[in-house]
């Protein structure tokens, strides 16, 4: 499936990038993993030592937020993909 | 016959809880509030409404500041706020309530001297502790909660209340140039365990303007329930970008595996 990916301001500039992200991948969970894959800085921020997605991660699928059990949901094409990070500074 | 004329609140869901009774506006106060008071749908009623609310403000930095001035200088009759912090000289890039001369000052103290001196109408009460399991329900009490801490746990007290009470939570946070703000309703939308099950941690970078957006956002979103006036931030998050100078919005819904709300 292709999906667009975009990236909250922290994660896009650790990218560099600055547009949204064209990638291909069957669920939520597999499109995070692709754009890993392709900017390998964003793990530290994305994934914990044992390589699962950390807890302030937060999803969001077509402009609505998605929880743990909705990542390994089957994505269509055209679907987009929001990734940002839980952030809480007073 | 009714002597109290809220009809209309009471009919709002959302606002039932706030006022238990009228307070007049003085000849001052009509004067001091003129331009808000010509808000279509505002008037005198919302201006009593306003001073007879009572709201605590958990955090008393960087959005803290902001909250507060601008519900103090709006009115509302009751403001206590809750920080344990005492003013350090690395606070006032953001933290608009406090000043050089306040360092080392409680900042639940420095942030009263500004807020009367802005509003003397209003009362100030302050409690220089923090929020913990076992003193949380009694600083909430019945009051608005509004979330401008900076930590997880803490926040997640206030959550807590929030749901035990009843409340609405009114949250917002910053990192950098981002801001996040929602407004949470106990049974109408998602609690904040729903949506936060982690955090970054460490010191944050944040310039001060960030916390001057979304601080102003959450105050907004207060005003408007105290009033019952306009569409509340309720199920969606909306989401600050100052480096792109956009704003977007994230549809919440309730994480039907929360501990803490279902």
């Amino acid at each position: 499936m292709s999906v667009t990916v975009t990236m909250s301001d922290l994660l896009r500039r650790a990218t560099g990038q600055s547009e949204p992200v064209q990638v291909s991948a069957a669920s939520s969970l597999e499109c995070v993993q692709e754009v890993a894959n392709r900017f390998p800085i964003l793990k530290k921020w994305l994934y914990d030592e044992e390589t699962k997605l950390k807890p302030q991660v937060w999803l969001s699928l077509n402009g609505e937020r998605i929880y743990e059990d909705e990542f390994t949901r089957m994505l269509k094409d055209g679907d987009e993909l929001s990734i940002m990070l839980a952030v809480l500074g007073g | 016959m009714n002597p109290f004329p809220f009809d209309k609140l009471r009919a709002n869901a959302f606002v039932y809880h706030i006022l238990e009774f009228v307070k007049m506006l003085t000849e001052q106060e009509l004067q001091r509030y003129k331009r808000q008071l010509m808000i279509p749908d505002w008037g005198e009623e919302g201006q009593e409404r306003l001073k007879g609310s009572r709201v605590v403000v958990a955090g008393a930095g960087g959005l803290g500041s902001v909250v507060l001035t601008y519900l103090a200088v709006a009115g509302v009759g009751s403001i206590r706020i809750i920080d344990n912090d005492e003013v350090d000289l690395s606070n006032l890039n953001r933290q608009i309530l406090h000043t050089d001369g306040n360092i080392g000052k409680a900042k639940v103290d420095s942030a009263r001297e500004k807020l009367q001196a802005l509003n003397p109408n209003v009362a100030i009460e302050t409690v220089s502790d923090g929020i913990d399991e076992g003193n949380v329900y009694e600083l909430v009490e019945d009051r608005l909660i509004i979330d401008a801490l900076d930590n997880l746990e803490a926040r997640l007290l206030l959550n807590k209340a929030a749901l035990k009470a009843n409340l609405p939570l009114f949250h917002g946070a910053v990192y950098g140039f981002e801001g996040r703000a929602t407004t949470l309703i106990p049974g109408k939308t998602p609690c904040l365990r729903c949506l936060y099950k982690g955090s970054l941690s460490g010191e944050i970078p944040v310039v001060g303007a960030t916390p001057g957006v979304i601080g102003c956002i959450q105050a907004t979103e207060v005003i408007k329930y105290i009033l019952g006036l306009g569409e509340l931030l309720t199920n969606r998050l909306l989401a600050y970008d100052g480096l792109n100078m956009s704003f977007s919005e994230v549809k919440l819904k309730r994480d039907l595996n929360c501990e803490e709300c279902q």
